[in-house]
Parts: C-alpha cells; structure tokens; sequence
C-alpha cells in the first residue's frame, strides 16, 4: 500500500515538474471538452422545458386537416368533443403569428390564464389586456401599462398588463397572452379555433382519439380531423432528440481532429526530458511496471484535472453567466447576451465521457512511449 | 507532503467536489419554485413551444411541431448532423430568418 501510495505522489510531482507539458495537456483536454459539455447542458436544458410542456399541456390537440396543414376548427365542436367518454373539458386555444411593430409574435388566445391583481387576488386576464414576453417587450421597447397594437388588426389597442417571465419558458421570450376572443378577432376568424385541447382521464386517450377518427362520414365535405395525443407529441421529442444523437459523432470527430496536436504534445514535448527522468528512475531501481503505474496515475490525475475543469467552466459559463456568446449557436433567435435565463441541465453521462475521453487520450499519448522507453536500459536512455 | 501536491490535490478534489454537488443540485427530485412556476406556466397556456427556437421563424413547425407539422429533428439544439427529415435539404446547417 505504501508503495502505492509513493508511486502517487510521485505521479503528483511529476506533474509539477512538468508544468508545461502539464498545462498544454490540460489545455487541450479543455479546448476539446468544453463545448461538449456545454452543449450538452444546453441540449438537456432544452429537453427538460419540453418534456414539461408536453407533460403540463394537454392530452389530445384537435385540429383540421387543410391540405396537409393544421387548419383551423369551428367553435361548434366543443360541446361534441366535451361530452366523448373520458374527456375532462375541452378547451378552445388559438395560437398565431404576426407582427408587432417590426417583430414576429407568437400570439397565444386562451381562457385559462389567471393573474394576481394589486390586492394579491388572483384574476383572469380581461378582454383588452395582454401579457407580453420580457425580450419582445424589451425589443419593442415596452412597458407595463403601454398600448399595443397588432398589425393584423391596428384599431383594436390592448393594454400591457404584466411582464411573461423570460425564466418560465424559452418560448414566451417572443409570446403574447392575451383572451381567446381577442385573439379571435385580431385573427378575423371569430367562432373558430386554431385548436382544440382535449383532457382526458388517464387511461383513456388511446379511445377517445378512435372516437374522434370515427366522427363524420366519409363523404362529408369537411376537412378531417388531425388529431394528436400526447404520446404521439412525446414521440416528437423522442425522435427528434435522440436522432440527433449523431451530432455526438461529429462532436466527437471533431473532437478527435482537435486531440491530434495534444496526442503529438504527450508523445513529442519534453520527450527527451522524459526519457532521461525515467532512465534515472530504472538506474535507482525502478521496476518497469512501477513506472508505468506511476505514468497511469499521473494520466488519471491529468484526465480528471482537465474534464472537471472543463466542467466546471461549462457551469459558470452557463449558470453564471448565462451563456452569453454561445446560446445563439445552440438556440436560435436570441441574441448574444440572451435576455432570458438560457435552459441548461448537467448530467451525469457527459461528465463521465468527458473524464473517459480524457484517460483515453493521455493514455494513447504517453503509455507506450513510456513502457518502450522503461524497457531499454537506463545507460542507452540517460545518453 | 509538499506544498504544491497537497495544493494540486485540494485543487482537483475542489473540482471534483463541486461538479458532484451541482449534479445532484441539478439531478435531484427536489422541486424547486422555478419548477412550480414553470408547470403552472404550461398549464395555463395548455403547452407551447418544443423547439431549439424562441421566434416563429415563417411557421412553427420548428418551434412546436403541435401547432404545425414541421421536422422532429430540428427540435434538437446543436445544430449539424444527418438530416432525417426528407422535408430538409440542408446538411449541416440552415439558416433562420425572422
């Protein structure tokens, strides 16, 4: 044990020794590791703020089917719908997009949405008024209480009651709230939905999306219904970000085009000063094996300094200080210094390829050239 | 021990320390206010938004496939890879206009 314990503090000091190898080695390692990791976290971030609006949104959305395209639905419906066994209620929703000034909004027309009001009572939002997303807001240069007007239909004025927190969802960055009978005549399609939302009772979503296929006859000139389940939505992320996961292979073959130089550093900087070291090592004794274990160790330590560091770096970059200069590559339509709280989730499983990778690499690098190097006698080295 | 092991050390336990703490900060089941707040958000509106995009860039589809039929595989946020869509013509990258 104690030998054990000697080998790693000489690995340690090895490390010191070579502080330049060392720095080069733990720069690479970073250089590779921190836009993985970060994008990583973006990526999870992402996925977590769908899978809650999948999870908190409804159990079957209703629309029509118009050449292929989501086409709106008639108010007429709803009570059809809302008395299908297992549905809960049935909700109207109108969702769009115009301008606002020179803007795309995405314009949101519900019932549900409740605010508090100065005594703390809570209230729904009334005909006239709007919530409106932080960073359109900002862009727009609007405040609470400002008059807005949509370009869809200018003489109707609403009134900014509240601020759409930029922390509750990328998506309300660019959203407006506001009643569903407002958004109905901004969009000049009153009695008419973009969408229905069904809530069901568990169990029952399978069955009442039949009912609803079931509904009309065949030769009835009415668009059909285009019907989506929650399931077939989670299908959406699932698909849509685990296809994806071969973006690791690009990341990864870029990461190994960039580990190339630091392979050529392990191997090549300070070779001969390496060498020497070790012909000393073996001249006072040394077995070759104890020089390997020492060179593993040293490896180990390297690989946990640099994926931990570059860890580290990927949470500060991005809790701290919101991922300002790279939240645009990974989402679009944000600026630079985005607005809003960038989503980012850390995982274990990047973190343990980051620290794998990094034992991979300076392993590649230095264990052969070490054991070719220990097994050649000490006199022929030192020289 | 000399100094510069035991320092080169505490850093590396440092690291390792914090990375640990922030996972399972990160990774517990422990709702938060922001978590709450964020459900009640989704409730409200009955779920919108599933893309890696914050702006209706010309439909939805990359922005919440529910709203209009668009490819699944834009919803992913690092952008490059395969195109899966037979809707995409474009390889590693595309181009977002508002």
């Amino acid at each position: 044990m104690q030998l054990h314990f000697n080998l790693f503090i000489q690995a340690v000091l090895s490390i010191l020794r070579n502080r330049d190898r060392s720095l080069v080695v733990t720069g690479c390692l970073l250089a590779v590791l921190l836009p993985f990791v970060t994008a990583m976290a973006v990526s999870e971030g992402v996925r977590e703020q769908a899978s809650l609006s999948i999870d908190n949104g409804a159990d079957l959305y209703i629309t029509r089917a118009q050449y292929g395209r989501n086409g709106p639905i008639a108010l007429d419906k709803l009570a059809e719908f809302a008395e299908i066994p297992g549905v809960v209620k049935a909700v109207p929703r109108i969702s769009g997009r115009t301008y606002l000034g020179e803007e795309l909004a995405v314009v949101v027309g519900i019932d549900s949405v409740e605010l508090l009001d100065n005594k703390n009572k809570r209230k729904n939002l009334s005909s006239g008024e709007v919530l409106i997303g932080h960073a359109l807001a900002e862009r727009l240069e609007l405040k609470k209480g400002d008059e807005l007007r949509f370009f869809l239909f200018p003489a109707m004025p609403f009134k900014i009651v509240d601020f759409i927190d930029g922390d509750l969802s990328i998506w309300a960055s660019s959203l407006v709230l506001l009643t569903f009978n407002d958004a109905a005549t901004i969009f000049k399609l009153p009695g008419f939905a973009s969408e229905i939302l069904l809530y069901s009772r568990p169990g029952t979503e399978a069955n009442i999306a039949e009912h609803l296929s079931s509904l009309g006859k065949p030769w009835d000139m009415i668009p059909p219904l285009r019907i989506q389940t929650k399931s077939i939505v989670n299908q959406y992320i699932n698909r849509g970000f685990d296809l994806q996961a071969g973006v690791f292979f690009l990341f990864y073959l870029t990461a190994f085009a960039l580990s190339i130089p630091a392979l050529l550093i392990l191997s090549g900087f300070g070779r001969g000063a390496r060498r020497k070291e070790i012909g000393i090592l073996k001249a006072t004794g040394w077995q070759t094996l104890e020089v390997l274990e020492m060179t593993c160790i040293e490896n180990i330590l390297l690989a946990l300094l640099g994926s931990m560091l570059a860890v580290v770096l990927a949470m500060l970059w991005l809790k701290a200080f919101n991922g300002i200069g790279i939240a645009p590559l990974f989402i679009s339509g944000i600026s630079w210094i985005p607005e809003f709280k960038v989503p980012s989730l850390f995982t274990p499983m990047p973190v343990l390829f980051s620290f794998l990778f990094g034992i991979v690499l300076t392993m590649l690098g230095t264990v052969i050239t070490t054991w070719k190097t220990a097994i050649t006698p000490p006199l022929t080295t030192m020289n | 021990m000399e100094k510069g092991v035991s320092g080169l050390l505490a850093c590396i336990m440092f690291l390792v320390a914090t990375v640990v703490i922030v996972l399972s900060l990160e990774n517990g089941n422990k709702q938060t206010a922001k978590q709450a707040a964020r459900q009640s958000f989704q409730t409200a509106l009955g779920g919108v938004g599933m893309g890696a995009t914050t702006v209706p860039a010309w439909n939805f589809g990359d922005y919440d496939p529910r709203l209009q039929p668009g490819a699944y595989d834009r919803l992913y946020p690092i952008p490059g890879g395969y195109s899966y869509s037979p809707d995409r013509l474009t390889m590693v990258s595309s181009f977002q206009v508002k």
